[in-house]
């Protein structure tokens, strides 16, 4: 009987092993994706010895750290792929130009955020790179933040209308443009005869959502024979995207004549159902972000175009903004991120997400 | 009295067969506004929607039913998804993919049940089961964000990954979950056991049940079947992403508790949980296809989850109240 | 005294399928300790409740002091002076003794806030009445179980009840407090409050009734002055047949020795403890609360850790260390607690019954459960049993005390158990049924099995066993045979 019950607890324990080192594989970088990740890394000529100066000199500059500029960046959520690139080109920046840049999730949470910069001025700081979650809580945060004097710049989405006029800059896509862009690549796809557009939109209530559609509705209201069957958000999610669009094939059929995606992630779900029901590459879809899935489609020939939106770009803008502000100098209070038209001609190199 | 007892048999059947019921309206009413609501494609494209959650909600539905709670389960299928498509996509290895997702799934659940199984048996300490798991859940998903460095992992080729997610096979496996878990709830001694913990944990063990081993197993299970889930969405989706799974696990406990299994555990079961995860597919799927917008869509999902709760209490009042003795 | 305070005319109250009461009749004279036994489920709670407003009769009239009353809810009840005090007490833990008095009508000062010090003064003088010392600031959570019963009664007595309703009173309370209880319950009569006593205990109906009612399935059999009763009359109308209250006897002859404990310790609650068990013996076990008779049995169930010591069985070094090991021992046990420990209560009788040994029922390896054979197992057992249940797929929640007490022996026989721990196997259950399971512990030994048997109920402890051992904080004190039984010598040992 004793035998047979620790026979068991061992079995466990051995399983227990074997996720720990399955574990273990994963933070050795031995995965598939980092192996890739590293090797796209290596070939960019910039980031090998910029990275290796930087670990000297973090090194040698950590016993006296209080000479350090040192930045705090609150993120709305580290584990979107957004995100995460733009973090990894802003502590690439950092370790280059010797900034002690502290990094916190805010994991989509107005609150959370307020916390942690709240914690973050307690212990000094000489700057702050605000990723609001959402539009509609960021009032108590900006207010706290203007109240405190520490220099702090709002990144990536705008907060509410009614303390713009206290963010001393706000770095950032302009949405609307992006908007535009994608509906620039559908009236070109449907030509002066019009046609019927699906929408499948972001969430609800975002800035990013708001914006861009509405960019896309200004440009395609000058042709009159377009109309707009459906507009249902998927919350940047892939599968709800591919659901959405499998429920639109069913709703309408032959009528759709264009998709607009938001997002990347999105084109890919709407790309997916429209591949099941053969329709990939008959019906155009067009986006307004510049994801992987729509960079290689692009390469491919699979779709047209869409809008630049370099996560890197716009993490390199926020780092030189900030530090801008920190020493004093003059700044926007709109830091755009540039934005133009990609295509197959000069979709070259860019890094998607 | 008879004309009392007849009516009350009424009122018991209305309450028992309820969600029938209501699956049954929505589907007249939608097939009566809409003309491609009761066609085949539709209803394929229904089950090969659900069966991701579907599966989620089969593993979760055994934790419950043993009166514990799985909030883990989205990171779980997130990250048994990336685990497996960057072996697709990268090394294309898809067997060895296939599997090692298993095997994490499997493992992250039994890390759940190790934990819990340890602190439960310590007395009164049940209601613990909900903050671990959703613990690990921000554990997991932080671990799936550093094992994809936030890499979107698109999938172009045909391989044998892109097979469980394409036609029929995804439905094939909700119906093989289901069976198999039915069977194990509901024809072997361990399946009753879970009924019997989820009852009375204390009397169970002085029933001589492990308590502590058969939680550990549900929670493998939990893990497991969220792997399974995992596997089937991003090759449906032909995609996986560190945000891939969220939010799901909600999705999958809604449809356990619209079907009718009680949070306090004890009661419930699989077949019941295959209604609900139906039922809420078919809604989201009327809503869609209604082409309702969002805001009252929301609301309208919210509303039914409520009622199909409230219903559950009060058929359970009902049947004790016709049963009490003074 | 011959003035009638409450008369309850032809009360009647159903339940869906069930006829709780039916057409009761119930006087009470103003100024006595009337007494209403009845077996559990007999419809004394309810009648009381019917009484106290939470339900409301069916048809039928109620009379205080010969007006026609109407009782809608429990306000109202007060208001016409009945308080009715519950098993478990009724007091909000976390507040203070003068604020649960006032409850729901706290008394204020002229600008509105409240008066405490009139509070404290009220709660202070009602005590010096009853002659009891409780401080008015105490929080409630803080007191013992007579002492918050005594609160109970204070705050009904500072409502003005003129009923005092008191179900079962007793049943958490030491000897010691008994007794400051029935002075106290004397003193209230003389002072004209009418009180009816609820009780499982005859000792203390004859101790302190003047009258006794007796109900049974919904009505009331009898209402005679206690004067001239005897307690197998009583028992007799409760169960509507012919009892023995006296210890069945039983013929069984005690074998060899199956269990062996040697020098059994348990970290900080047993310390050393010898004995052994033989075949076809009931082996008691007596001590005051604390005293690690529960501890001990768990030890050897396998749910407590054996800290020192060795256990044998039938002759052979055995380590159990969990509940599933003791079962492939063939070790059942019975426990304290039956509704936190014993049985689920919202699974049926029939999962009930076979859940301790599942494996037996099954075809292939643990792969398939026979749900014929499973269903056959509970009928049998229902019938062996005489298990009072509509059905096996009935919810044991729905079963009385003494029916959920045979379930958990059911479940015992059928796992074989040879070797069946019962601890306090009739705490509060109902006098037939107490005796069914003494018949049933005779039939068991009688076939061969050992039982180890812990009660705080001295007789029937002294009437069942073969041998007592008797514990006093996890030591054993001493060990009685049969002849050597009795109260005094037994307490002896528990105290020292």
């Amino acid at each position: 009987m004793r035998k047979r019950t620790s026979s068991t607890v061992k079995k466990m324990i051995s399983m227990i092993l074997a996720v720990l080192m399955i574990a273990g594989l994963m933070g050795c970088g031995a995965s598939p994706a980092t192996q890739q990740n590293a090797e796209e890394a290596s070939t960019q000529e910039t980031a090998e010895p910029a990275e290796s100066s930087a670990v000297e000199e973090s090194t040698a500059g950590s016993e006296e750290t209080s000479g350090q500029t040192k930045i705090f960046f609150t993120n709305a959520i580290l584990t979107a792929p957004y995100c995460a690139l733009q973090l990894d080109a802003m502590q690439q920046y950092a370790t280059a130009n010797n900034i002690d840049l502290q990094v916190a999730d805010g994991k989509e949470d107005a609150q959370t955020q307020l916390d942690q910069i709240k914690n973050a001025v307690t212990q000094g700081v000489d700057g702050i790179i605000y990723f609001p979650g959402d539009e509609a809580s960021t009032i108590p945060v900006v207010r706290y933040l203007d109240e405190s004097g520490v220099p702090f710049i709002v990144l990536n989405s705008k907060v509410d209308e009614s303390v713009r006029d206290l963010v001393p800059s706000y770095v950032g896509s302009d949405y609307e443009e992006m908007g535009k862009m994608a509906g620039e690549l559908a009236l070109d796809a449907l030509g002066d005869e019009g046609g019927n557009i699906v929408i499948i939109n972001g969430l609800s209530g975002t800035e990013v959502a708001n914006s861009t559609t509405k960019g896309f509705m200004d440009v395609i209201g000058t042709n009159s024979n377009i109309e707009i069957l459906a507009d249902q958000p998927a919350d940047w999610d892939t599968a709800k995207a591919m659901t959405i669009m499998e429920d639109y094939i069913t709703t309408f059929g032959d009528k759709i004549d264009l998709v607009f995606a938001v997002d990347s992630g999105m084109t890919k779900g709407a790309a997916q159902a429209l591949e099941n029901a053969g329709l990939w590459g008959e019906i155009p879809v067009v986006c307004s972000d510049q994801g992987q899935f729509v960079l290689d489609a692009i390469a491919n020939g699979e779709m047209k175009g869409t809008a630049k939106q370099d996560a890197v770009d716009e993490g390199n803008l926020a780092m030189e903004t900030i530090m801008k502000l920190v020493n004093g100098e003059a700044v926007e209070t709109w830091e755009i991120v540039p934005t133009e038209m990609l295509t197959v001609d000069n979709i070259e190199g860019l890094k998607g997400y | 009295m008879t004309e009392k007892g007849k009516k009350l048999d009424i009122v018991q059947v209305l309450l028992n067969y309820g969600l029938i019921i209501a699956l049954c309206i929505i589907i007249v009413i939608v097939s009566i506004s809409t003309e491609n609501f009761l066609t085949v494609r539709n209803i394929i494209n229904i089950l090969r929607q659900v069966a991701p959650t579907g599966i989620m909600a089969l593993g979760v539905v055994a934790v419950i039913v043993a009166g514990h709670m799985d909030l883990s389960i989205s990171s779980t299928v997130t990250m048994s998804g990336v685990v497996c498509v960057s072996y697709v996509k990268y090394l294309q290895a898809d067997v060895k993919g296939i599997c090692l997702a298993l095997l994490t799934g499997a493992g992250i659940g039994l890390l759940n049940g190790a934990i819990i199984a340890n602190i439960t048996s310590k007395k009164g300490r049940k209601g613990e089961s909900f903050i671990i798991t959703y613990g690990m859940q921000a554990a997991i998903a932080a671990a799936a964000l550093l094992y994809t460095n936030g890499i979107y992992m698109n999938l172009q080729e045909k391989s044998l990954h892109s097979f469980f997610g394409k036609g029929y096979v995804p439905i094939i496996i909700f119906v093989l979950t289901t069976v198999i878990l039915e069977y194990v709830m509901k024809c072997t001694p361990f399946g009753q056991s879970i009924y019997y913990i989820g009852s009375n944990e204390a009397a169970a063990r002085m029933s001589g049940i492990n308590v502590k081993r058969n939680t550990m197993i549900i929670f493998t299970i939990s893990g497991f079947f969220a792997a399974v889930a995992g596997v089937v969405l991003t090759s449906r989706v032909g995609a996986a992403s560190s945000t891939s799974g969220n939010g799901l696990e909600l999705d999958a406990i809604a449809a356990v508790v619209v079907g009718g299994t009680a949070l306090s555990g004890g009661k419930g079961g699989v077949m019941k949980t295959v209604l609900g995860v139906i039922v809420m597919g078919v809604l989201s799927n009327a809503l869609r296809l209604l082409n309702i917008d969002t805001y009252p869509q929301m609301m309208i999902r919210g509303v039914i989850i409520i009622l199909a709760v409230l219903l559950d209490v009060f058929a359970t009042q009902f049947k004790a109240k016709g049963g009490a003795k003074a | 005294m011959s003035e009638i305070a409450l008369e309850m005319r032809n009360i009647t109250k159903t339940f869906p399928g069930v006829k709780a009461l039916n057409q009761v009749c119930f006087q009470v004279k103003k100024g006595e300790v009337h007494a209403i036994v009845g077996e559990n489920g007999a419809g004394k709670s309810t009648l009381m409740k019917v009484l106290n407003g939470v339900y409301q009769a069916d048809s039928g009239q109620i009379f205080l002091e010969g007006k026609e009353v109407k009782i809608e809810n429990i306000n109202k009840a007060q208001e016409l002076g009945i308080s009715l005090i519950f098993q478990e007490t009724n007091l909000i833990p976390q507040l203070s003794v003068a604020e649960n008095f006032f409850l729901g009508k706290l008394p204020k000062t002229k600008v509105g806030l409240v008066n405490w010090k009139y509070m404290e003064e009220q709660v202070t003088s009602i005590f010096s009445q009853l002659n009891y010392k409780i401080k008015p600031k105490e929080v409630v959570v803080n007191l013992s179980a007579a002492d918050k019963q005594m609160v109970e009664i204070a705050r009904a007595i500072s409502r003005n009840a003129k009923i005092i309703i008191m179900d079962e009173p007793t049943s958490s309370l030491t000897d010691v407090e008994v007794e400051n209880l029935f002075s106290i319950i004397n003193d209230l009569k003389k002072k004209g409050t009418t009180i009816i006593f609820i009780s499982h205990k005859m000792e203390e109906i004859f101790t302190i009734a003047d009258t006794v009612s007796i109900q049974r399935d919904g009505e009331m059999i009898h209402t005679a002055p206690i004067t001239g009763l005897t307690s197998d009359q009583i028992v007799e109308w409760m169960v509507g047949r012919s009892v023995d209250t006296e210890f069945p006897a039983r013929e069984s002859k005690i074998g060899e020795v199956v269990l062996e404990a040697k020098k059994v310790c348990r970290k900080n609650l047993i310390y050393d403890v010898d004995f052994s068990l033989h075949k076809g013996e009931v082996l008691g076990f007596a001590g005051l609360v604390g005293a690690g008779r529960t501890e001990l049995a768990e030890t050897i169930f396998g749910e407590g850790k054996l800290s020192g010591g060795e256990i044998y069985l039938h002759g052979k070094k055995v380590s159990i260390k969990n509940t599933t090991q003791a079962i492939r021992h063939s070790i059942g046990m019975l426990t304290e607690e039956r509704k936190e420990t014993g049985l689920a209560l919202d699974a049926s009788v029939k999962s009930n019954i076979v859940i301790a040994k599942l494996s037996k029922l099954c075809f292939g390896k643990n792969l398939f459960i026979n749900r014929k054979a499973e269903k056959e197992v509970a009928d049998q057992y229902v019938k062996e049993l005489k298990i009072k249940t509509p059905s096996i797929n009935q919810t044991a929640y729905n079963l009385s005390g003494g029916n959920q007490q045979k379930i958990v022996i059911a479940k015992w026989l059928f796992s074989d158990a040879d070797i069946l721990i019962f601890d306090e196997p009739t705490r509060g259950i109902d006098v037939g049924a107490k005796h069914e399971i003494y018949n049933i512990m005779n039939d068991l030994v009688s076939k061969g099995k050992s039982i180890i048997f812990i009660s705080s109920e001295l007789p029937e402890l002294m009437g069942m066993s073969d041998r007592i051992i008797v514990m006093h904080e996890g030591h054993k004190k001493g060990e009685l045979l049969r002849e050597e039984f009795s109260s005094e010598g037994i307490m002896k040992l528990a105290v020292s």
